[in-house]
């Protein structure tokens, strides 16, 4: 088992944290969602029957990890599952920024507040295509969609985005 | 900035967001991962006991019932009264006949296969089952008249069930920069349709191809042995295939042709090739309700007649359909229902809504629905409970909706 998680360890924690971190927005929970992604990969990693890549195979199981955190969320505090249902919930960021977003420009830090915007899935292919820098098919591959899904998804997620920051910015300059 | 601009340097702003890094050693989290691993098997023993135990019970409640009174829908099944008002109209007693021969199987290939898919799905795939009842898509949605850009439109395909008893409109929002046409359009739509994954029948691409014609003509040429004029269920369920995908549009005539010439011949169509899609059809709504799927459904024309007033429309839709839908609103709702202006319909309810919210979503969302088909632009909801539906907030009128179950 040690040899397994060494490996995985070594090639992808750190990406498999980020993506996490940036789902959730937090660090503990990120630690534990990323904790739970190679219990679970560990226990089935004898299925694994090599028909995607692995790196896609462990972000499937994260993407479901995530899903469940957000479903245990959702019975604790109700307003979580509005985050499924619409992105026009008005959702409060209760993390405070992080350091490393702190230190970037004003309009990065307005595009990870308004990430949360978008729906769950749209975040995710958001956070795979890019920050991943995973292709299409990786994408549909981690998320178990198809390519034209991921390509919809990733539209419509742009959208949202684009939506949001400028609305975000208009009120801004508002109150200004 | 265009559209394009925004979108590239969004993409680009996403690749600068910052590396944020798990500062834990690679020792600490195989602890803490080893520690898990080794502590869960006894737990997850009996955690994971039940729900299997669960689902091999309700397959076996399923195999059970499905030969007596339930009919499978791609898998999933849906429940169907046997206490059928012996008084049904004629136009229901073709439907019922249908069902009965569904239901005088004791079990079918197809059901045995359905049921297995099931079970196996159940048993080896609960990481998926969590997923797709978590997803937006578990529950009906609508698509609100804001949630189509400037380049983009909404086209509505509709499918039909397994058993082609009725059909279940989805709605797509199709971008106009990548498909001009309508007829692009369409065909855009109907490649984003995965009908098995909806557990509905599969139906497209259709068997022929179409023309638009003039602004509110289009024309439909039949591939050579195209299935649509088999018996009068093959021809009623293409008729309101073609309802359901020009009702929101400006087409009033489909010309149903074959390539060589030869006549075409459909029942409910006039002179057997032309179809005129009627608009503003009266509906009531229920819910069509999937393994983890909810839908959206228009009662069927040949289930019953239309209702005769909204009123009507919403009486009906407190009680489940006899067919087996599934009521969206409560039973003990009480609105009264007046106008503003000229197309706004006001809904006050008597007494709030007290259901879950994604209940008294359901039944906003079916309302306005119901709203549309008779004609209204708009409703404004009166006494809820509710502060807001989606993004609107209830002191406002809210759009009704340019479709219905969106898509992907």
């Amino acid at each position: 088992m040690h040899s397994a998680f060494e490996r995985l360890y070594e090639t992808y924690h750190q990406d498999l944290f980020q993506f996490l971190f940036y789902l959730v927005k937090n660090r503990e929970h990120a630690e534990d969602l990323s904790q739970e992604v190679y219990v679970r990969v560990l226990k089935n990693y004898s299925s694994f029957e090599g028909k995607s890549s692995e790196k896609t195979w462990l972000f499937s199981i994260a993407k479901h990890v995530a899903i469940d955190f957000f479903r245990k969320q959702s019975t604790r505090k109700k307003r979580i599952l509005s985050i499924f249902d619409s992105q026009e919930v008005d959702v409060k960021d209760e993390n405070p920024l992080p350091e490393e977003v702190l230190l970037q420009n004003e309009d990065i830090q307005l595009m990870y507040r308004c990430l949360d915007r978008c729906k769950v899935e749209q975040k995710m292919v958001l956070l795979l295509r890019f920050l991943q820098s995973m292709s299409i098919s990786e994408t549909a591959a981690s998320l178990g969609w198809t390519e034209s899904k991921v390509k919809t998804t990733q539209h419509r997620a742009m959208k949202t985005l684009r939506m949001e920051m400028e609305a975000a910015k208009e009120k801004e300059g508002d109150t200004a | 900035m265009t559209k394009q601009n925004w979108d590239d340097e969004l993409e680009g702003m996403m690749r600068q967001l910052p590396r944020i890094e798990d500062q834990r050693s690679k020792d600490v989290v195989y602890s803490r991962v080893k520690q898990q691993v080794q502590a869960s098997p006894k737990h997850k023993r009996s955690s994971s006991f039940i729900p299997v135990a669960a689902t091999i019970a309700a397959v076996i409640l399923l195999v059970v019932i499905a030969s007596a009174s339930f009919f499978t829908w791609g898998g999933d099944s849906i429940s169907l009264q046997d206490s059928r008002d012996e008084s049904t109209s004629s136009s229901n007693n073709a439907a019922t006949e249908n069902s009965t021969l569904e239901k005088g199987m004791p079990e079918s290939e197809e059901s045995r296969n359905s049921v297995t898919k099931f079970d196996r799905e159940s048993l080896s795939d609960q990481e998926d089952q969590s997923f797709s009842i978590m997803s937006a898509s578990s529950e009906p949605s609508v698509l609100f008249p804001d949630e189509i850009g400037e380049e983009e439109r909404a086209i509505t395909l509709a499918v039909p069930d397994q058993n082609a008893q009725f059909v279940v409109p989805f709605t797509f929002v199709v971008p106009r920069e990548q498909e001009n046409s309508w007829e692009e359009g369409f065909q855009y739509a109907s490649r984003q349709l995965n009908e098995e994954a909806l557990g509905l029948s599969e139906y497209y691409p259709l068997e022929g191809s179409f023309q638009q014609t003039s602004t509110n003509e289009v024309q439909f040429i039949l591939d050579e042995n195209a299935p649509y004029e088999d018996g009068s269920t093959g021809s009623t369920i293409f008729l309101q295939v073609l309802q359901e995908l020009f009702e929101a549009t400006n087409i009033e005539i489909v010309r149903l042709e074959r390539e060589n010439g030869e006549p075409v011949q459909f029942q409910g169509a006039v002179s057997g090739s032309e179809f005129s899609p009627a608009a503003n059809v009266a509906k009531t709504y229920y819910i069509a309700k999937g393994k983890d799927k909810e839908y959206f459904m228009p009662e069927p024309s040949t289930f019953g007649a239309p209702p005769a007033s909204i009123e009507e429309a919403l009486e009906r839709m407190k009680l489940n359909h006899e067919q087996g839908f599934i009521a969206p609103l409560p039973e003990d709702l009480e609105v009264q229902l007046s106008e503003q202006g000229e197309d706004q319909l006001v809904v006050s309810f008597q007494k709030q809504l007290r259901d879950s919210e994604k209940q008294n979503r359901k039944a906003l969302f079916s309302i306005l629905l119901v709203a549309r088909s008779f004609g209204y632009s708009s409703v404004l909801f009166e006494g809820t409970g509710m502060e807001r539906v989606d993004s609107y907030p209830l002191t406002e009128p809210v759009p009704v909706p340019v479709g219905e179950n969106q898509l992907p």
